[in-house]
């Protein structure tokens, strides 16, 4: 059976479309990473999961079941961890569990899970004190209350340190474990490929990638950036630049040049700049942003920038810190 | 019971509002005040101050500020949940939407209760220890009544809350509804009149419906069932009898005028759900 599945998912807010003609299967038993930058629509597919929005077009069900006209069942089999939530903060932890048990009918002791989540200590303590890792983990716990077939977790690491990261990752792991299908979105690659079994990638509204994780560990492989100090920069030595095989742009900024390429392009991009008469005076590579990787994904070997052939799941992106916007203006020009 | 669950957590979380909190600390001192300033200046001798008159004395009072508790309790039942966003953690869990409207009216209305039921027994105890009697089964009536009366007033909040997503527009849409029954309500019939007639005033007797009117408004039904069954002056029954030449037309009835309360109670609720049941969140 499937745990998630949307067909021609469309919905839109007044002129804007949140999401165009989204189709996607998530299997039951999978962790299923759902990626996307900020404002992709993540959180929009999520609401119209729990039936807090409708759709415009196109259906979706959970575990089955319509996710509109059946909701309620919906969400009695489901755990939530939502986005931008917010908790009622006169009531103390144990009791936002004790609602959460009263209101799936479970038969779990509040105080065990609280300390699961790692907040026992704080349990009569009104989560009006609460920092924003400690909401987030009784948000966690509320999800996890009643054993549930899916867990939905929008962006789960919000709010949470590294340490307190892993060990959501951990606890995601469990009930996966336990046989629980988990969907989770992220705008944060590591987080999804440190759990992940499969993934989905979201922009603006379109479904752009369904891959396993290995698949995407090739992508953001290929899609790396060296950075270059340099001892002066021309429009000769970036035209000798752009001309190495595997380059698939430059950018400058002062005397830096960043170069995205193919790993084994790295030596002759070096080779190239000192050729042109400039010195190197330092170089370093860094991994492909997941904007980058995005980018990588939508232009499906499709050209932009560079000019040279490239694989699929070539980097596009020249942009040295790999902002959105601009790295996906730079696509479409 | 879903909306049973939805109700103890709103209530347990409204009750502890320190805004809630003060407001029944105010009108226990206004109630158990008023009890206490009727006998300097309702009446010479205190020992003669009978509950009944405490009660008319009250009437006025309650009529307008019991309005005013039960639209503060409900105006942020659901809007305010949708604005911070804990809406999303409530119905991440198994309620329908149906559940949330229907266990908040039921918690907002058990926290009113709750406030005016402590500032009722503070002024009933004044009274007890000042006045000479004290008739428990009047003071009684007359507070349950006044609770019915808070609740359509808190049936109103929360479907005012429920059909909108924001708490200014709630929190205007409550006042323009309090500006509406306490200053606009006796207005509209004679308006009605000069739309249709041209002519301001009916010129003798008012036409039926304008009492039929007058009785929807849950302020003058309230002091209806107060007037009627507690109170049981014999002044406005004798008026009746005098302008219908005694045959005084069935919705002047006080039971007429509860049905009107419990109708504002549901009516203006379920008017909301169904606004909030088509919403995106």
């Amino acid at each position: 059976m499937t745990a998630i599945e949307l067909a021609g998912l469309t919905k839109r807010f007044g002129d804007v479309a949140a999401l165009r003609n989204v189709d996607l299967v998530v299997e039951e038993g999978e962790v299923f990473g759902f990626l996307g930058p900020n404002g992709a629509g993540k959180s929009t597919t999520i609401n119209v999961l729990l039936d807090f929005a409708r759709p415009t077009a196109g259906r979706a069900e959970v575990l089955g079941m319509d996710a509109q006209r059946r909701s309620q069942e919906v969400r009695r089999r489901t755990g939530v961890l939502p986005e931008g939530f917010e908790t009622y903060d006169r009531l103390t932890g144990r009791q936002h569990l004790e609602f959460a048990v009263d209101s799936k009918n479970a038969e779990d002791d509040p105080m065990r899970i609280l300390e699961r989540v790692g907040i026992g200590d704080a349990a009569d303590r009104k989560v009006g004190g609460y920092s924003k890792g400690m909401t987030q983990r009784l948000a966690l716990g509320m999800a996890i209350t009643g054993e549930p077939e899916l867990l939905i977790l929008d962006e789960p690491s919000t709010g949470l340190d590294p340490n307190g990261a892993r060990e959501m990752r951990e606890l995601v792991r469990e009930e996966r474990d336990r046989g629980a299908t988990v969907f989770f979105s992220s705008h944060i690659l590591e987080q999804v490929e440190a759990v992940c079994d499969r993934v989905g990638i979201l922009q603006e509204g379109k479904l752009v990638a369904e891959d396993s994780v290995s698949g995407l560990r090739n992508a953001a492989g290929t899609a790396q950036t060296l950075q270059v100090a340099v001892s002066h920069v021309n429009d000769e030595l970036l035209a000798s630049v752009r001309e190495v095989s595997g380059v698939s742009g430059v950018e400058t900024n002062g005397e830096r040049l960043s170069v995205a390429c193919d790993p084994d392009a790295k030596t002759r991009v070096l080779e190239a700049i000192e050729e042109a008469g400039t010195t190197v005076e330092d170089f370093s590579t860094e991994e492909a942003s997941l904007e980058e990787l995005f980018v990588s994904y939508t232009t499906d070997g499709q050209s932009a920038s560079g000019g040279s052939d490239r694989e699929r799941a070539s980097a596009d992106s020249d942009e040295e810190d790999g902002e959105t916007e601009t790295g996906t203006e730079e696509v479409r020009a | 019971m879903s909306w049973a669950v939805v109700a103890r957590k709103d209530f347990q979380d409204a009750i502890r509002s320190r805004g809630l909190i003060g407001m029944t600390v105010l009108f226990t001192l206004l109630y158990a005040g008023a009890a206490y300033l009727y006998t300097f200046i309702g009446t010479s001798d205190p020992q003669a101050a009978s509950i009944l008159s405490l009660i008319n004395f009250l009437l006025l009072p309650a009529t307008i500020l019991v309005p005013i508790v039960g639209l503060l309790a409900g105006y942020r039942a659901v809007a305010g949940e949708r604005e911070t966003g804990s809406i999303k953690l409530l119905l991440g869990l198994p309620h329908t939407r149906q559940d949330v409207v229907v266990g908040k009216v039921l918690g907002r209305s058990t926290v009113v209760t709750v406030s005016t039921l402590v500032g009722f027994a503070v002024a009933a105890v004044v009274a007890v220890v000042l006045y000479g009697s004290f008739s428990v089964g009047d003071f009684v009536f007359f507070s349950l009544l006044t609770v019915v009366f808070a609740l359509a007033f808190v049936g109103i909040g929360v479907g005012i809350s429920a059909a909108t997503g924001s708490t200014t527009k709630a929190v205007i849409g409550a006042f323009g509804v309090f500006g509406v029954f306490q200053f606009l309500w006796g207005q509209i019939p004679d308006l009605l009149n000069y739309a249709i007639n041209g002519s301001y005033g009916f010129g003798g007797q008012p036409p039926e419906w304008s009492f039929l009117f007058a009785r929807l408004n849950p302020q003058n039904a309230y002091r209806a069932t107060v007037n009627e069954w507690v109170v049981q002056s014999p002044l406005q029954e004798a008026f009746y009898q005098q302008l219908f030449g005694g045959d005084v037309p069935l919705f002047l009835s006080p039971w007429f005028a509860l049905a009107v309360l419990l109708l504002w109670v549901l009516v203006p609720a379920g008017l909301g759900y169904l606004a909030f049941e088509r919403a995106d969140l």
